[in-house]
């Protein structure tokens, strides 16, 4: 018990009493004085205006009673009912107040009436609590009663919950149950897609019917429509479309009664809006195919952005990253210069762009690209034959046998002729003439692949006889003539002691059929002025021997390596490789012949999902590459490799998914968008690599514009955008955020936070037995009617106060009246 | 006018009553007088003065009559305790005690307190309420309430570390007062008056104050994986920010880890004092960042955040399982690869014999499963459909959900279930190459996660920020994103209060204030409307002690005029 006095200043007053004796000594005796100074000492108390405090048991109880529009008739009943069972359990002692959610203001039996409600035709089971905490004051014994459907129009209960577990306040619950005749569609999810890709719109549809069917509506068209399907309860559907324009669209689902009742059809319908992203840009390079870039377009249809650039023209800064995909359509290596290959190599790796490389004989060896940073990158191995070209030539060896080549002569002779034989291959043509007076074939014309024999017949040679050169020149050129070589050679091996004859005339004539006639001096060393012009006359050389110690090698052919074109042109069966997930829809069967292909080989670690059937050599492969995508078509996508694909109907659809599939999916940032009444909470994450990069975001209408301010980001954390900014509860949120790449779309529908009374979703039930729990209520379902008790959470601040200057001035009164009987009674006196 | 106490019928017949007693009283003969005189010279005038006694006589001296008449009036008024209402209107009035951070500065919610009792002590009890607008917002004086009981009410709030939310409570009085009661709302404080109101609701200030010179403050404080990619490390960013031009320089800043100094090897200065602290170690502890240099504004000048700790938990994998799950599990730091009897979760196929009871991350043939993921989760119904919440994005958008649609002649979806221990199934054929799930960038997050939320190793919050709902990730983040915040609240989202420690998920977290309006907002140079306020309640002097002043100078005069023989 405390006594409080609310203007206690006014005590002082009490000081002046004695004035009453000290002062006024004329009239009235001591006793009159007193009880005067008692009235005056009432009045004084009473203007300091004091109250007793006294702590109470007194409660406070709530009782949250719904009466929305949601509950039927008999329900709303029920919870009046309800109400008064629980009413007539509060103590006389206590107070009562009923907070009213919706309905009609009835006339219940509570001290206190607060009836909430919204124009929005929505019922806030968060709210409605968040008025009932607020009647209680602080430190009173209290408790809430929930009696409800249930059916949240929000979920908002985060702070609401927070408070009455700070407070302590025990939240008993009661569930009135929910009649789910009545059929409606409780929830409409539609997720961003990109352009030309297909949209996924979830459905979810409560109540009960044997067959209904949604139709999906953008605008006033019909996207696509369900097909039938019972309903049971709870139900979610899929529907699909293709998205075939970028930017935001409402969509209406609309549901369709087949086969069943239904009594309230303003829930039937629910809208959203379907962001849909900008299509994937492609970057095109290459110009070897005329108008291959607008054939490319014609194909692919909506969904892709091609913008070509001149590959020449690109330097090291260029920024491929503004780009989802880098098609290279037959693009030779020379083109694109090695620092900007290796920029793109990097835009692949570590900022998630695709690489789509593709053609004929410009692309992949054929194009240079050996030993390029692009080969690394590319899923499969670069290949090309070598041609190595060793031309024939044919050989006659005119060797002088006569008695002058004697001795060391003629085995200088012989060396030198095995020489020229040691190098000559299966396919050139070797014969030897000797002569010695006469001119005589030791070896006849001859393929030179018998090397051995060729060897014996040269060894078999002995010097005798006279020297007669002239006609084993004309033997030697007539045997050359009719052999068909790449080179012909005729070489003469002599010691120069032959006779005069028109030598000039004939080698002169011989050089002329491309017969090449060459000299080697033998024994003597030095320097022979007819066998030197004979040379000259035969277009050869002339090579003077003097010993063993000087034979010379004569290189009377040069070998050469050529490449062979990797790029095979034909009529070609492929098989595809792969699943679904690389095909799709497109048959896999009955493809059509390739007319062109590059042949290639194969890498580990890389999918191939198209090959030639025979040779078995990738056709279309593809692999990861650091945050991107690189694949490799080893055709012209429209060139002459594809030129029978024409009338291959799934071709522009199929190359659109290898496309897709290349494209990087990666943003840079992940945009989340939620609201909570008129707030809209924006958060962008980073996910680029780019640590300075900073989200900027617009809110736009339905025509376009962007109305908003600038909205201001808070880096919550390295890479954590988030702004919160006020936005109509009615109005939908489109919003777009863009880093360094397009803009990326969100959108939320208007009241998206909050559900209408008669379509609020089942699975977002109240946990009602898990509010209780959490509160320390109790959930009265599991208890007996006759056994429910409100327990209360017990305050330390319930007070009972008691006025007590209305007594005090009571008490003043009655001791003025006895002050005037006192004066005015007659008294008998003697005179 | 009203009365309290009494009904009007009732004072009405007590002052008949009142009056008919004075008159009564007042006709009460005299009594003798004994007059000495000197000489009979004064017989006449003794005569006189000593009247024969009578019982009763005419009624006379009407105005002493009259005074005694308002005397006990006023009393027996006093008594029934009338009511004066200006105008007989019935406007209300809600007074707002701000109790946001803004309010801890000096004496600034003394000053506020002591103005919200001069003026309601002017205010008819049962047309007035007081709220404190703090963490809560929490009724402290009820309507009809005695101003008596606001005294204990007091001395139990205090200012708190949290944003002003006085926007909120407008709302709640627009539904309350929705059938256009006039409502008068006066804020004690420096709340901010929304921008559009109901017609029926006027809201001002009551109360002006000093502005606050050359405050600083933190206004962000959060963390994220270290962007470096290194394992166990994270980068810190701190934000501080003045309330005037200049910017707050990192020399003005120190950090604690724990109790200890903190040093990091990198800091990246954004620039206007904004900081990013790379590669900062996991060590479970308590991050500070704060000003060296405090100022008169304190309550901002220090932010805490803790930082996660590095756990590793132990997988067990059967060697059936697909390959490219040995890869991701070899490259996560924070997973150890370890035998059946030691893991403390298992990848295996489903009804394989292979680490039985332990959580599971388990592949199951899409003939025997009809979503493509399902989840064995343990918690109630609320924990269902938060988890559904979050998880709507679970890896679809990585994966040819509509290939993988068409092969399998099934949609695509999530399946959550209640089970006693907790598994994620999943098709084993998402694993085939084909649908680009093995090679996508989620794949390895979607093991990651799966593991650590089966291990019941709870994920970190970026930040923790006061009078906010804690920061919601979605996705595969949402697995294991503090796990038992679906178990402490409804729908999974946990409000954060005021600033200072508490309990997540079983660990010690801090939320700090951070919030730029109240740092920032300290040298807003608003002028409040105190006049106004004043004048409305100016009119209602307290009546009462008015009545009862009346009385008690009444008395004092009736008793000098009796005393001087003026009255009888």
């Amino acid at each position: 018990m405390e006594l409080s006095f609310l203007h206690a200043y006014f005590g002082i007053l009490l000081f002046g009493l004695p004035a009453l004796w000290l002062l006024w000594k004329k009239r009235g005796d001591n006793k009159h004085k007193l009880i005067r100074a008692a009235v005056l000492a009432c009045v004084i108390v009473a203007l300091t205006q004091p109250v007793l405090i006294n702590s109470s048991n007194q409660a406070h109880h709530v009782i949250v009673v719904d009466q929305s529009d949601s509950l039927s008739a008999d329900a709303q009943q029920n919870a009046q009912s309800l109400f008064n069972e629980l009413a007539a359990k509060v103590s006389a002692d206590d107070e009562l107040t009923l907070v009213q959610l919706g309905g009609q203001k009835h006339s219940f039996e509570a001290e206190d009436h607060i009836l909430i409600s919204d124009a929005s035709n929505t019922s806030s089971l968060s709210q409605a609590l968040a008025h009932a905490i607020q009647t209680i004051p602080l430190g009173v014994n209290s408790s809430v009663t929930l009696i409800t459907d249930g059916l949240a129009t929000d979920q908002n209960w985060s702070k609401i919950i927070a408070q009455y577990q700070d407070r302590g306040i025990p939240v008993h619950t009661y569930d009135l149950g929910r009649d789910y005749s009545d059929l409606y569609i409780a929830d409409i999810k539609a997720q961003a897609v990109r352009v030309g890709e297909k949209a996924s719109v979830s459905v979810e549809v409560a109540g009960n019917a044997k067959s209904v069917a949604v139709n999906l509506f953008s605008h006033d068209s019909l996207l696509v429509k369900s097909p039938a399907f019972a309903v049971n309860g709870q139900t979610r559907i899929e529907l699909n479309f293709e998205a075939e324009n970028a930017g935001f669209h409402p969509l209406r689902a609309e549901l369709e009664v087949i086969s069943g009742e239904e009594s309230d059809a303003s829930n039937n319908q629910l809208s959203t809006v379907l962001a849909v992203q900008d299509g994937i840009k492609i970057l095109y390079l290459g110009d070897r195919q005329i108008g291959a870039e607008q054939h490319l377009g014609r194909l692919l249809g909506a969904g892709f952005e091609i913008e070509s650039v001149n590959a020449t023209e690109l330097t090291a800064d260029f920024d491929f990253a503004q780009y989802d995909v880098v098609l290279q359509d037959d693009l030779p290596s020379n083109q694109i210069s090695k620092a900007v290959q290796e920029k793109l190599v990097a835009a692949v790796q570590n900022q998630g762009v695709g690489l789509l490389h593709s053609g004929g004989e410009s692309a992949f060896a054929g194009g240079g690209y050996f030993d390029t940073p692009i080969a690394d990158a590319l899923p499969v191995q670069l290949k090309q034959k070598d041609d190595k070209n060793d031309p024939s030539v044919g050989l006659a060896i005119i060797i002088d046998t006569s008695g002058s080549m004697a001795g060391s002569r003629i085995e200088l002779a012989k060396q030198m002729a095995r020489i020229a034989v040691r190098r000559l291959q299966p396919h050139d043509r070797i014969g030897i003439v000797e002569f010695y007076g006469a001119k005589h074939w030791a070896i006849p014309m001859q393929p030179a692949s018998n090397k051995i024999e060729i060897d014996r017949a040269i060894g078999r040679m002995k010097a005798i006889g006279g020297t007669v050169l002239f006609p084993a020149i004309q033997e030697a050129y007539y045997g050359l003539k009719n052999i068909n070589t790449r080179f012909k050679h005729i070489i003469m091996i002599t010691d120069a002691g032959i006779e005069d004859d028109d030598y000039e005339g004939m080698l002169r004539r011989i050089a002329k059929d491309n017969i090449n006639v060459s000299t080697i001096l033998v024994g003597q060393g030095g320097h022979n002025l007819i066998m030197s012009d004979m040379a000259n006359w035969g277009k050869g050389r002339f090579y003077s021997v003097g010993n063993e110690f000087n034979l010379v090698e004569m290189i009377l052919k040069q070998p050469s390596t050529k490449k062979l074109p990797a790029y095979k042109r034909g009529a070609f069966s492929m098989t595809a490789q792969g699943g679904s997930g690389w095909w799709g829809d497109v048959k896999k069967d009955n493809l059509p012949q390739l007319a062109g292909y590059v042949q290639v080989g194969r890498k580990a670690a890389a999918e191939v999902l198209l090959e030639e059937s025979v040779g078995k050599y990738p056709l279309l492969s593809s692999w990861q590459y650091g945050l991107g995508r690189v694949t490799a078509l080893m055709t012209e996508p429209v060139g002459h490799g594809t030129q029978h694909f024409v009338n291959w109907e799934q071709y522009g659809q199929w190359l659109g998914r290898i496309i897709r599939k290349t494209a990087s999916n990666q943003h840079d940032f992940h945009l989340t968008v939620k609201r909570k009444h008129d707030q809209l909470s924006i958060a962008a994450q980073r996910l680029s690599h780019d640590l300075e990069l900073t989200p900027s975001v617009r809110i736009l209408d339905w025509d376009g514009s962007s109305n908003s301010q600038p909205i201001q980001f808070d880096e919550k954390a390295p890479g954590l955008f988030v702004a919160n900014l006020d936005f109509p509860m009615g109005q939908d949120a489109l919003a777009e955020v863009k880093g360094n790449r397009n803009w990326q779309r969100s959108a939320l529908r208007s009241y998206s936070d909050i559900a209408k009374e008669n379509q609020v979703s089942p699975s977002k039930l109240l946990n009602f037995e898990k509010l209780s729990e959490l509160t320390n209520g109790q959930f009265l379902n599991n208890i007996e009617t006759n056994d429910w008790q409100l327990k209360t959470k017990q305050g330390d601040m319930a007070f009972i106060v008691t006025k007590l200057w209305p007594y005090l001035l009571l008490l003043a009164l009655l001791l003025y009246i006895a002050d005037l009987v006192y004066r005015r009674w007659p008294k008998s006196t003697r005179r | 006018m009203n009365f309290i106490n009494l009904s009007p019928s009732l004072v009405i017949a007590g002052l008949v009553a009142i009056a008919g007693l004075l008159f009564a009283l007042q006709q009460l003969r005299t009594r003798y007088r004994t007059v000495v005189v000197p000489t009979s010279m004064f017989w006449q005038q003794a005569a006189q003065d000593a009247p024969v006694r009578v019982f009763r006589q005419k009624f006379k001296h009407l105005l002493a009559y009259l005074l005694t008449l308002l005397i006990a009036s006023l009393l027996w008024l006093g008594f029934s305790e009338p009511e004066v209402n200006k105008e007989a209107s019935n406007e209300y009035y809600v007074l707002y005690l701000d109790g946001s951070a803004a309010m801890t500065q000096g004496d600034h919610f003394e000053q506020a307190v002591s103005v919200l009792e001069n003026d309601l002590a002017s205010l008819p009890a049962n047309r007035r309420e007081v709220i404190f607008g703090g963490e809560f917002h929490t009724k402290i004086l009820n309507e009809s309430e005695q101003l008596a009981v606001l005294e204990p009410r007091l001395a139990k709030v205090s200012p708190q570390a949290v944003p002003d939310s006085f926007a909120e409570q407008l709302t709640l009085l627009s539904q309350r007062f929705n059938d256009n009661t006039p409502v008068n709302v006066i804020v004690y404080g420096k709340s901010a008056l929304p921008a559009s109101l109901q017609d029926n609701i006027s809201v001002s200030h009551a109360t002006s104050f000093e502005e606050t010179e050359n405050n600083a403050g933190l206004v962000n404080l959060g963390i994220n994986l270290a962007a470096s990619g290194k394992a166990n490390l994270i980068d810190v960013l701190v934000e501080a920010k003045t309330n005037t031009e200049s910017e707050v320089k990192l020399a003005d800043l120190e950090f604690l880890v724990g109790e200890a100094f903190f040093t990091p090897d990198q800091i990246q200065e954004l620039g206007k004092g904004k900081f990013v602290l790379r590669d900062v170690p996991l060590v479970g502890e308590q991050f500070t960042a704060r000003l060296k240099n405090s100022d008169a504004f304190m309550i901002d000048d220090s932010a805490s955040i803790a930082l996660p700790k590095s756990s590793i938990v132990n997988v067990a994998v059967s060697s059936t399982v697909h390959n490219s799950v040995f890869a991701v599990v070899n490259s996560d730091p924070s997973v150890r690869m370890v035998g059946a009897e030691d893991a403390d979760v298992v990848i295996r196929h489903v009804g394989e014999n292979f680490g039985n009871q332990l959580p599971a991350l388990e592949f199951s043939q899409m003939s025997n499963q009809t979503p493509a993921f399902k989840l064995f989760y343990q918690g109630d119904k609320s924990t269902e459909q938060a988890l559904a919440d979050s998880l709507h994005e679970l890896a679809l958008d990585q994966i040819d959900a509509n290939g993988l649609a068409t092969a399998s002649s099934q949609p695509i979806s999530v399946e959550l279930s209640h089970a006693a221990t907790p598994s994620v199934q999943v098709w084993n054929a998402l694993l085939q190459p084909e649908f680009n799930f093995t090679q996508s960038k989620s794949y390895p997050v979607f093991i990651a996660q799966s593991i650590r939320w089966l291990s019941g190793r709870h994920g970190w919050q970026p930040y923790l920020s006061a009078g906010q709902n804690v920061y919601h990730q979605d996705g595969l983040y949402a697995l294991s994103s503090m796990q038992s915040r679906f178990e402490q609240s409804l729908n999974g989202s946990l409000y954060l209060g005021k600033a200072g420690g508490i309990e997540l998920a079983g660990q010690r977290a801090f939320v700090s204030l951070t919030n730029a309006d109240v740092t920032t907002a300290t040298a807003d140079s608003t002028e409040y409307s105190v006049g106004s306020v004043n004048s409305v309640l100016s009119n209602f002097s307290e009546f009462i002690t008015l009545l009862i002043s009346l009385i008690l100078l009444l008395l004092i005069a009736e008793w000098v005029v009796y005393q001087r023989g003026l009255m009888p």
